[in-house]
């Protein structure tokens, strides 16, 4: 392949066989969906949109892009891309710290694995080359005994990226686990990996930058884009609010308009917020600030809990995780959270899903629609909850399939805050109108990851919007998620964008791979992967209507200071985006696959 | 007298997170920040500018509403109002 910046290798893995092959990355796919997130949703709509996804007949992909592992500012992720357990749609997920930089270091652009082991296996990733291991022993372990397991069994110079019993079994909110504490998070990718009896990735590499394609152009396209995450008031190193805080530094603003959903999102507001956000975790139970590959700004706030009944040492209290398992279970005991995330990050489970079942068993509770007792905030219940659901004892059996499914199963659907079964995160629409219209439009389900309108709506990067006004909506988030899908591809963090811009981001990607390109033409790529997943999400059954919001959102008015009396206007935004993305009430049409050359 | 509540970096600069600052009926919230700096000099070129604006991504709240969206630092306060100022923070 003439490109720069990839390995030019894919190992294509038949789990019930055990047979491994090597293919390069094909140039045309590289040009058109570039890597990671990209090039795995192309090679899911290539294994078909019928299939299901616990079926042997799944693949699950595990991608880098052409940026990874480089000197480029965070470019240590790594995407897991598959048919999702929780929404029937096209998944990605992606998590930090060094296993996506390893990959490349190791010569592998990824692996494609289909099938079922006959037992479980773990595979071996090292010098271009991998085998599948035996990991009987490790079945039925946690993430951090895997992890530890593992990394005393090859070495120095390794990532391991796990499930734990949340994904062995098949909670549809499984996750993986990369390092003990960076979660592929979302979608119930980790169940797919449970239902392929598939443990563990173990990459091992030293150090090994990739060479720009043009080196004269990357040094000077790097430093630019270095220079505005070094200089930014938000991502400048231990002086912007992102390195300082973290993620949770969030939470007060969140609440202060109006906008943080709370008691499974009856309120918009929770009266303890500051009680669990990342000032408090400052100044409380915060021992470091761990980073990750290639990243100056180190968000992670590792934590040590002494003194109360919750004792835990654990690597970072983000704001999602902290507001789905605090205000959102209208829980203000930080410890407990702290203790919680890494509890879920043991038995590899997602946070989110995590908080947002616990509050639907809440309310469902406080309504006598199950016989359980599980009071707002009752931390011991909690616990206790998150160990059935993972190893789907009583109550958890059901909670485990997600709050869209237990939901439905406890007889009132409406208590379950999803979208295409796919639980929200920490911003409630009502508050931040741009941000219901991304849940609603995301392709993989509820989130804020595919165009994340807080940067307009509450900070003002890009430009400011009201996060009150329905109006320009639609335009800002067809940018953000076409924006997103390229970043994702790279596969470098999102956070990059609250200093750099789709310049730096076209400058860096031309350097490398030594395409030249503008930002026009890289959101246009951006575009191709949206309107991929989209079409494969229409062909999996996920159709008109499916673009939509828990009816509290659009009926029940907020009653909190920023917000007091706003529902979120979903159709009128909906109408304008449609639109712009030359849509038909969610389908996308064959002209637009045509103009976009995905057929 | 309106509620003021610090965060983040302007919290740490100020050394406490809650003020009551007096003001006159019909004040506007350019007059506040004024004041509040006065009193807490170590605020001085964290909320506003040189030429007396506020600083790029500085949010200031007045009930929840950033004065971006209402009449910027000529937004009239009343007494039971609450303002919440934030320095320059992300997340996700």
């Amino acid at each position: 392949m003439e490109l720069g910046g990839y390995a030019d290798r894919i190992a294509r893995v038949d789990l019930a066989s055990g047979e491994i092959k090597y293919e390069g990355v094909n140039e045309e796919d590289a040009r058109k969906y570039i890597g990671g997130r990209g090039l795995g949703v192309k090679f899911v709509f290539d294994n078909g949109p019928a299939v299901d996804p616990f079926s042997p007949e799944n693949i699950i992909c595990f991608l880098v892009g052409p940026l990874s592992g480089t000197n480029v500012t965070m470019s240590g992720r790594m995407a897991v891309v598959t048919k999702s357990p929780l929404t029937g749609g096209v998944t990605d997920s992606h998590h930090g710290g060094w296993s996506g930089a390893r990959l490349r270091w190791a010569g592998l652009d990824g692996l494609i694995f289909k099938g079922k082991a006959a037992k479980p296996v773990y595979a071996f990733i090292e010098a271009g080359k991998v085998e599948l291991r035996d990991a009987s022993d490790l079945w039925g372990k946690g993430a951090h005994e895997t992890v530890k397991t593992l990394l005393a069994r090859h070495g120095e110079d390794v990532s391991v990226v796990c499930i734990g019993q949340g994904g062995e079994n098949l909670s549809r909110f499984g996750n993986w686990i990369n390092e003990n504490d960076r979660a592929s998070g979302r979608g119930g990718t980790g169940a797919v990996g449970g239902s392929k009896n598939l443990k563990a990735l173990v990459i091992k590499a030293k150090k090994k930058m990739p060479e720009a394609k043009d080196r004269d152009a990357f040094r000077a396209a790097h430093k630019d884009a270095l220079d505005a995450i070094n200089e930014s008031e938000i991502t400048g190193p231990r002086k912007g609010g992102l390195s300082v805080f973290g993620t949770n530094v969030l939470m007060n603003v969140s609440n202060s308009i109006g906008a943080l959903p709370t008691k499974n999102s009856q309120l918009t507001a929770f009266d303890r917020a500051f009680d669990v956000s990342g000032e408090h975790v400052n100044e409380t139970i915060l021992v470091d600030n761990p980073t990750c590959h290639a990243c100056p700004v180190a968000c992670k706030k590792e934590v040590e809990t002494k003194a109360g009944k919750y004792h835990v040492h654990m690597e970072s209290v983000e704001y999602e995780s902290a507001w789905a398992l605090g205000g959102n279970c209208l829980n203000a005991d930080v410890e407990a959270v702290a203790y919680i995330i890494d509890l879920c990050n043991d038995y590899g489970l997602d946070t989110i899903e995590m908080g947002n079942v616990l509050s639907m068993a809440m309310e469902a509770s406080e309504k006598e629609l199950i016989k359980e007792r599980i009071s707002w905030g009752d931390t011991e219940k909690m616990v206790e909850l998150v160990h059935k659901i993972a190893l789907r004892q009583g109550i958890g059996d059901t909670l485990a399939e997600g709050p869209a499914r237990a939901a439905t199963a406890f007889g009132d659907p409406k208590m379950s805050m999803t979208v295409k079964g796919q639980a929200i995160p920490a911003y409630d629409p009502r508050g931040m109108k741009g941000m219901g219209l991304g849940y609603a439009t995301s392709n993989r389900g509820a989130c804020h990851l595919r165009g994340y309108s807080p940067a307009s709506e509450v900070l003002g990067v890009g430009m400011k919007t009201d996060p009150l006004a329905w109006q320009g909506k639609g335009a800002l988030l067809k940018l953000l998620q076409d924006l997103h899908a390229v970043s994702d591809s790279f596969d470098i963090c999102k956070f990059s964008a609250f200093a750099e811009n789709a310049e730096h981001y076209a400058a860096q990607y031309s350097a490398v791979v030594g395409i030249p390109m503008n930002s026009a033409e890289l959101l246009k790529i951006g575009e191709r992967i949206y309107n991929l997943e989209r079409y494969y999400n229409n062909l999996a059954g996920l159709g008109e209507g499916s673009d939509t919001l828990p009816e509290r959102f659009l009926k029940e008015p907020s009653t909190s200071p920023g917000s007091k009396g706003h529902v979120c206007e979903l159709d009128l935004m909906l109408k304008e985006y449609y639109a712009l993305r030359g849509w038909v009430n969610g389908v996308v049409p064959e002209a637009k696959l045509k103009e976009l050359a995905i057929v | 007298m309106a509620a003021v509540r610090l965060y983040a970096a302007l919290r740490e600069a100020a050394g406490q997170r809650d003020f009551d600052v007096d003001l006159p009926a019909g004040a506007l919230i350019g007059e506040l920040l004024k004041r509040l700096i006065a009193l807490r000099p170590k605020l001085d070129g964290k909320i506003l500018d040189d030429k007396g604006s506020v600083l790029q991504y500085v949010a200031v709240f007045v009930n929840g509403r950033d004065i971006r969206h209402l009449n910027g630092l000529e937004t009239p306060i009343q007494p039971e109002d609450e303002i919440a100022i934030f320095p320059p923070v992300a997340g996700g």
